[in-house]
């Protein structure tokens, strides 16, 4: 999935917030010794609690509604987490509408349901 | 703690997402539940009302921030695509502006009580203004109809195209159906579009 470029305005809105639907897909991303990032016990314990959430694919509205907190305040903590270099933020394109093999690809999983 | 810094990272899902909407205590939330392979959550976000100015002489209307709860939940397709399916905010006393909620959606399912088919205008209208493939859907409390499809279509006054069906939102299978029509309309928008 393509990722969208970062850039750093107020240093808590970026380019990438804006595209954060309720349905984006947010993973870990692995730790890389060439960047190095801050140690996760110095960031708040909520977005520690983000982390252990993300250990899966998970989207922004699953983070909001598990750990209690608003979409516009989650949308800003996984964006710092992002930028802390803990959290990667799978962007889609919806600039182009979904193509029709999406769709029936969507209605034969619904299709199997019993 | 996460074991931070594992090879194996997990590529996530597409995510795709169907609108569930309809007027307060139509039965949104049970039909999210009831295809759902998760037990339906709540997240709250801040939505825009648009409320009509006091003075009726104005043409502008005020604008007001409100924090509003939307039930969702999910179904897995298959291992790189996910469906989720979110409700809209339960009352909507004026017209939201539910553009974050419903962008990039592949449609909505606009459900209704066909005793109070008022509730589902506000929806209706904004789906057709907004281009989304939506259906209509009566949810059918026990069997019982208030009225028959065709005074369901004339009171609503939708487009012919706009499909309304019947289902019963507590059934899995009945839920499918309705999910599949409104898909069937997404299908068919994006192909009419495709052909010159």
């Amino acid at each position: 999935m393509r990722q969208r470029p970062f850039v750093l305005t107020s240093g808590r809105v970026n380019a990438v917030d804006r595209e954060i639907e309720f349905e984006t897909q947010v993973t870990l991303r692995p730790y890389d010794p060439r960047v190095g990032r801050v140690p996760l016990a110095s960031l708040g314990p909520e977005m520690q609690a983000m982390v252990a959430l993300c250990q899966d694919p998970i989207s922004v509205a699953e983070i909001s509604a598990r750990l209690r907190l608003h979409l516009g305040v989650t949308k800003i903590l996984v964006a710092d987490l992002r930028a802390a270099g803990y959290l990667d933020v799978h962007v889609t394109d919806t600039l182009n509408a979904h193509s029709p093999e999406l769709i029936l690809r969507v209605m034969r999983g619904l299709r199997a349901i019993s | 703690m996460p074991a931070l810094g594992r090879a194996g990272v997990r590529t996530p899902p597409v995510p795709v997402k169907i609108i569930v909407a309809g007027g307060f205590g139509v039965g949104k939330t049970t039909t999210v539940r009831a295809i759902s392979e998760i037990a339906p959550l709540t997240t709250e976000a801040e939505m825009t009302e648009v409320a009509a100015g006091v003075d009726e002489q104005r043409a502008d209307s005020l604008k007001t921030t409100t924090t509003v709860a939307m039930d969702f939940g999910c179904v897995t397709i298959d291992q790189s695509l996910k469906l989720y399916l979110f409700g809209t905010p339960g009352q909507d006393r004026f017209g939201f502006m539910w553009d974050d909620l419903t962008h990039g959606a592949l449609g909505a399912l606009v459900v209704v009580d066909s005793a109070r088919l008022a509730d589902c205008y506000q929806p209706v209208d904004y789906f057709e203004r907004a281009g989304l493939p939506f259906a209509v859907a009566v949810n059918t409390f026990d069997g019982r109809l208030a009225y028959d499809l065709a005074e369901v279509r004339w009171a609503l006054a939708v487009n012919d195209r706009v499909p309304i069906v019947t289902f019963d939102a507590r059934f899995r299978t009945s839920v499918r159906d309705a999910l599949m029509v409104v898909l069937e309309q997404a299908l068919d928008q994006v192909l009419h579009a495709q052909t010159p």
